[in-house]
């Protein structure tokens, strides 16, 4: 394993501050985090196969574990083209629904074959994640960034093979989900907290088996209730801190924050605080509500519908209703899918 | 049933132009109508200018959504308020409109599929004509 330091730019250093200063105890440099992780992985499993863990790739490991197929050859070559993608190259450059397809794809097939693997092949797959988290780290997360509901799904596959988590006993569960509730207020946060979960899960024992399906519910749940805690104020951020640029009717530059298309200021307020509150009640809402509509305030439904019109229409009559300044209506989502993994 | 004609504004090809009924769900004292709504079967959902929500006095709704107005590439952030809206001002249908600055609608209403899925509507090209009916 080599030392050199990822040149990743300011938006590196950017990353690195932004992991330093919501976690502490970790190294400030990105490049650092990820040789740490590698190091885990190094010294939990067979050393020799350590050792020639980088030089092994897609194509190698399944090639050895699963049937050829032109899906599967497609798959091999796209994400080592994505693994030799320099760095500091700009994302426009780069074909999005290419990567984002292979990222896809890359899922898939860990559903599909996951449980099939051996064990020294899971720990290759999950140290070649590692590993596209040391030579992609930054183009993983800029990824992250400029495609948030691709990340929000890549975050929420990758949680689910993570189910060793629940192998972590119950003070570590819990540290490490308050200190993602507590500070984590974006999504790269939230892939950040996967990945100490991983490296946690590996300065363990270094066994990456013994999952049921119980659990991973569990852990999905709280991934999910967790990413979406994290991204439950895009807009408002996006807008309280940035001023939305675009055209007038002319065609000049026009610009304007959100909060001047709320003509009473305590809505806004109110969306926010029930946002907040949402996000907290969500493994619960998930497992109640599961592909409803809600009208929700301070953890509590007080409605409920399959149509979100029609629960408006209802809410709208309700005399004790009349009087917020706001309509706290959602659509809670299905639960997640499960994978086909037994105990 | 409504007619309607075709409308040609500043020597461009004539567009769907009605006359849009707003008011407010829980306070009916609260109405407005505009008389530039352009039928947009285009449009997933109804995008209205700033000013027909403040006059309504509505309520929000979480949840902003990125609007496309006017062209690819032009992207907003849309409020959406829940209102009651009509081709005339007899009958109303509660609807999610997206509010966004009046500069960039100009007084304009985007009337889209999720008002215009209620009702049957015909368009006579040729003639210029167009009606809407329950």
């Amino acid at each position: 394993m080599t030392s050199d330091v990822i040149q990743g730019g300011d938006w590196a250093e950017n990353i690195a501050k932004l992991l330093g200063s919501h976690y502490p105890d970790v190294p400030d440099k990105t490049l650092d985090i990820t040789l740490a992780t590698c190091s885990d992985v190094e010294s939990s499993v067979d050393s020799n196969k350590c050792s020639e863990n980088h030089q092994v790739t897609f194509a190698e490991i399944f090639n050895h574990t699963l049937p050829s197929s032109p899906k599967i050859i497609e798959f091999n070559s796209t994400i080592e083209h994505i693994w030799t993608i320099k760095q500091g190259t700009s994302l426009v450059d780069r074909d999005d629904a290419k990567i984002s397809e292979a990222i896809f794809l890359m899922s898939d097939i860990l559903d599909i074959y996951w449980n099939e693997f051996p064990t020294k092949t899971k720990v290759l797959l999950l140290d070649k994640l590692q590993i596209f988290n040391k030579s992609g780290w930054q183009f993983m997360l800029k990824l992250i960034s400029q495609l948030p509901k691709t990340l929000k799904d890549v975050s929420f596959r990758y949680a689910t093979y993570i189910s060793e988590y629940n192998s972590l006993n119950r003070s570590t569960q819990e540290h490490l989900k308050q200190t993602a509730y507590t500070n984590s207020t974006s999504l790269i946060k939230s892939i950040w907290y996967l990945c100490n979960v991983v490296r946690k899960m590996l300065k363990k024992d270094g066994k990456l088996l013994k999952e049921n399906q119980a659990n991973i519910q569990n852990f999905t749940v709280d991934i999910l209730s967790l990413i979406r805690q994290n991204s439950k104020n895009d807009a408002f951020q996006v807008n309280d801190e940035k001023v939305i640029h675009s055209f007038n009717c002319k065609g000049e530059p026009f610009s304007y924050n959100i909060k001047d298309l709320f003509w009473n200021p305590k809505a806004y307020d109110y969306i926010k605080e029930q946002e907040e509150i949402f996000g907290l009640c969500f493994p619960k809402l998930i497992k109640e509500y599961p592909d409803r509509y809600v009208i929700f305030e301070n953890s509590e439904v007080i409605d409920s519908d399959s149509d979100e019109i029609t629960l408006l229409g209802r809410i709208s009559k309700n005399e004790s209703y009349k009087d917020r300044p706001a309509i706290f209506c959602k659509l809670v989502p299905k639960n997640p899918k499960m994978n086909k993994v037994n105990a | 049933m409504l007619d309607f004609h075709y409308t040609k504004i500043d020597g461009k090809s004539a567009i769907p132009i009605v006359d849009l009924y707003f008011k407010n769900p829980v306070n009916f004292i609260f109405t407005t109508k505009t008389d530039f709504a352009v039928i947009d079967t285009g449009s997933d959902v109804t995008v209205v200018s700033y000013t027909v929500i403040s006059k309504l006095r509505v309520r929000p709704l979480p949840e902003p959504q990125q609007i496309h107005i006017k062209g690819f590439g032009r992207e907003n952030i849309g409020i959406p308020y829940l209102v009651e809206a009509g081709f005339s001002n007899e009958n109303y249908i509660y609807v999610k409109v997206f509010a966004i600055p009046d500069d960039i609608l100009d007084g304009q209403v985007i009337v889209g599929r999720d008002i215009l899925n209620n009702y049957v509507i015909t368009f006579d090209d040729p003639n210029l004509v167009f009606t809407i009916s329950d």
